[in-house]
């Protein structure tokens, strides 16, 4: 009976995930186009092709620059929670601003600001220029030494709702007891934090992480209309749009596409089993 | 290809007429934005699902004859209707290594839209629009000077804005054969020379160098910009979304090299697919889409140009009237007349990744304009060398 109500959920994560996945590690094995009369089997041409292609290096370590976004994320997000669990009156505004970017399409806040960091027309030049900080303006979205962190910033700004909601669930469930004993034992509110909170915090903190990790490293919405992979920005997930399925610009290459995305699943399984160990083995201290 | 809803008006009767002329004929049109048209294109392909009619752009048709997926309708047209398109057109757009593989439809030369307010504003008037790529620099400084704001908008690194540069300049992008790169020559370095400075300059927008084409539009609307070199069918958005800037608005032919005096005519193409189980309706329903009465009735909604030589001859691009919008069907016939549809060439999705990643190169001054060109010579000489 149990295989009964688990057919709904294989039948559609096989059709939909498994599958896909396998066809993915096949295709990179391949020349490929489909409709193609004859595609030709290469086995690891486009990986030792991957190893010569440097704009696909510079996407990888984009990819992992990217993953800086993660400390800050949860840093920021548990500032949020504290600041707004408390039951006060009015908080729920608060808490529902701060969720708002979440609930926005990624589409809508990309826009809002590359006009925000427009070079020459931008608020944020504009209001540097007008503190006296800087007069040129700074290419907030064209120089090479800010693109790529300035669109981090919108995917921390964006995503920074979400965990701090994560976060207050955490909070909520901190046995009242616990701090109160801390208290009673002389800790004052910092101690309290750092030895009650965040300890029991951890499988948040873990979660939230590994969350985060992920979809740093599958960055795409962002780039794609904030720099268009220009300057600098490209990651490995644009890469793969670029090569796989951008007719106008590269033109369709599946089969190294593909062998660009087994190399991402790779660094995605790596980092999150690494990931996960550390966490349990700080969690089991 | 972007069609829907503005014309809905003009192609829903024409499948309905040719629906009742043709009672074994069932058409069901579908319409994708220009944005990743031909990604979402090619998927229909790879489902087996793709029309039997499709909309392309002139430039991109030897990616579907490479790719297989478009077959040529030698057979399936006769010789009269066939004679019906204008023959320097048909064969630049359509003919592929002595094979017919669309039909030409409609063409979109581009025109240079000037906001005569923002010349105003300048001291400046409509003479001193250049004419020259030579006389933009200084253009476009004097208007950032007197008005903060831009004089014009290049888009660098979209689709195959490198290849229309060089081409504008005579540069030959391949060989005769298509098989070694071409355009490592001191007019192309010229070319990257001068539009970098540009962009080194400060005359243009930095943003430029991330832009895709829908960004000069949406400047111009906004009224932040002097110039732009855009399809005249465009007049009509300008209208709806921004009154005031139409009202402002004239229009000219695109400035040029003194040395080069090429025009690009953006042609729309239509083919047929190969996995089509309905190869001569296709054709024919084509063919009824573009004939003289049709092309006339719908270059006249949209400032495009037919590409049937009788249609040409109506009054409508003989003696335009003096409002704007006959004043642009009078500047899109003299830039047809010289235009030219850029020949499809193989592996045109390479090149214009390779042209458009120096480009960008350049202009984050990371390598000059000449190891700009050796590098993607290189590059392309590679992939074509295989």
């Amino acid at each position: 009976m149990a295989w009964v109500f688990l057919m709904p959920t294989i039948i559609v994560m096989g059709v939909f995930q498994f599958l896909p996945m396998v066809c993915a590690f096949a295709l990179s094995l391949w020349d490929y186009f489909p409709n193609a009369p004859e595609n030709q089997f290469v086995f690891l041409d486009n990986f030792i092709r991957l190893l010569h292609d440097s704009a696909f290096w510079l996407s990888v370590r984009n990819s992992l620059l990217y993953l800086l976004c993660v400390p800050i994320i949860v840093v920021l997000s548990l500032g949020l929670a504290l600041l707004v669990e408390p039951k006060i009156p009015g908080i729920g505004f608060f808490r529902a601003c701060y969720y708002l970017p979440v609930v926005t399409m990624m589409v809508v806040v990309a826009f809002a600001w590359s006009l925000i960091f427009d070079t020459d027309n931008g608020l944020l030049n504009a209001f540097l220029a007008a503190a006296g900080i800087s007069e040129e303006g700074i290419g907030w979205l064209t120089n090479e030494r800010y693109a790529l962190w300035s669109v981090m910033a919108v995917t921390v700004w964006k995503g920074l709702g979400y965990y701090m909601v994560l976060f207050i669930v955490g909070l909520k469930a901190v046995p009242m007891e616990l701090r109160e004993a801390a208290r009673i034992d002389g800790a004052n509110s910092i101690q309290s934090f750092f030895n009650v909170t965040i300890p029991s915090l951890w499988p948040v903190i873990s979660i939230a992480s590994i969350i985060s990790s992920i979809s740093a490293l599958q960055v795409f919405e962002e780039i794609y209309m904030m720099t268009n992979g220009r300057v600098g920005t490209s990651t490995v997930v644009f890469d793969i749009y670029e090569t796989g399925f951008d007719m106008g610009n590269g033109g369709i290459d599946l089969g190294y596409a593909s062998a660009m995305g087994v190399v991402l699943f790779a660094i995605i399984f790596s980092f999150t089993a690494i990931s996960a160990r550390k966490m349990d083995s700080m969690y089991a201290k | 290809m972007q069609l829907r809803p503005d014309f809905d008006d003009y192609f829903l009767p024409l499948i309905e007429q040719y629906e009742e002329e043709h009672p074994d004929v069932a058409i069901r049109w579908e319409d994708y934005p220009a944005t990743n048209y031909e990604t979402k294109l090619m998927m229909s392909f790879f489902a087996h699902s793709a029309p039997d009619v499709i909309n392309l752009s002139s430039e991109s048709v030897t990616s579907y004859i490479k790719n297989g997926t478009i077959q040529s309708i030698d057979d399936y047209i006769d010789s009269e209707s066939r004679a019906a398109y204008v023959p320097r057109i048909l064969s630049s757009a359509g003919v592929y290594k002595d094979r017919l593989w669309c039909l030409p439809w409609y063409a979109v030369p581009e025109v240079m839209f000037v906001n005569k307010q923002i010349l105003e504003e300048a001291g400046m008037s409509m003479e001193d629009v250049p004419r020259y790529y030579d006389d933009l620099p200084e253009f476009c400084r004097q208007i950032r000077e007197r008005t903060g704001k831009f004089g014009y908008y290049p888009i660098y690194t979209e689709g195959s804005r490198v290849q229309v540069l060089l081409w504008e300049r005579g540069v030959p992008i391949t060989s005769p054969d298509g098989k070694q790169a071409a355009f490592n020559t001191p007019e192309a370095e010229e070319v990257f020379t001068f539009w970098s400075d540009l962009y080194f300059e400060g005359l243009v927008p930095r943003n430029s160098i991330t832009a895709t084409h829908r960004t000069p539009i949406e400047q111009y609307k906004l009224g932040n910009l002097a110039l732009l070199t855009a399809g005249p069918q465009l007049s009509r958005q300008f209208k709806n979304d921004a009154p005031e800037v139409y009202d402002a608005t004239e229009v000219v032919e695109l400035p040029r090299w003194s040395n080069s005096e090429k025009s690009l005519l953006a042609l729309m193409t239509l083919a047929v697919s190969k996995e089509s189980h309905h190869s001569k309706e296709a054709v024919d329903f084509a063919v009824f889409l573009t004939n003289e009465a049709n092309q006339i009735e719908f270059a006249k909604r949209t400032i495009t140009m037919p590409s049937v030589t009788k249609a040409l001859q109506d009054p409508l691009f003989q003696n335009s009237d003096d409002s704007l919008r006959g004043r642009m069907f009078a500047v899109a016939a003299r830039e047809t007349a010289k235009g030219e549809v850029l020949r499809p060439i193989r592996n045109n999705a390479m090149l214009n990744e390779v042209l458009n990643d120096v480009m960008e190169s350049t202009l984050l001054g990371r390598v000059t304009p000449k190891e700009a060109l050796e590098e993607a010579e290189r590059r392309i000489n590679d992939v074509l060398g295989r």
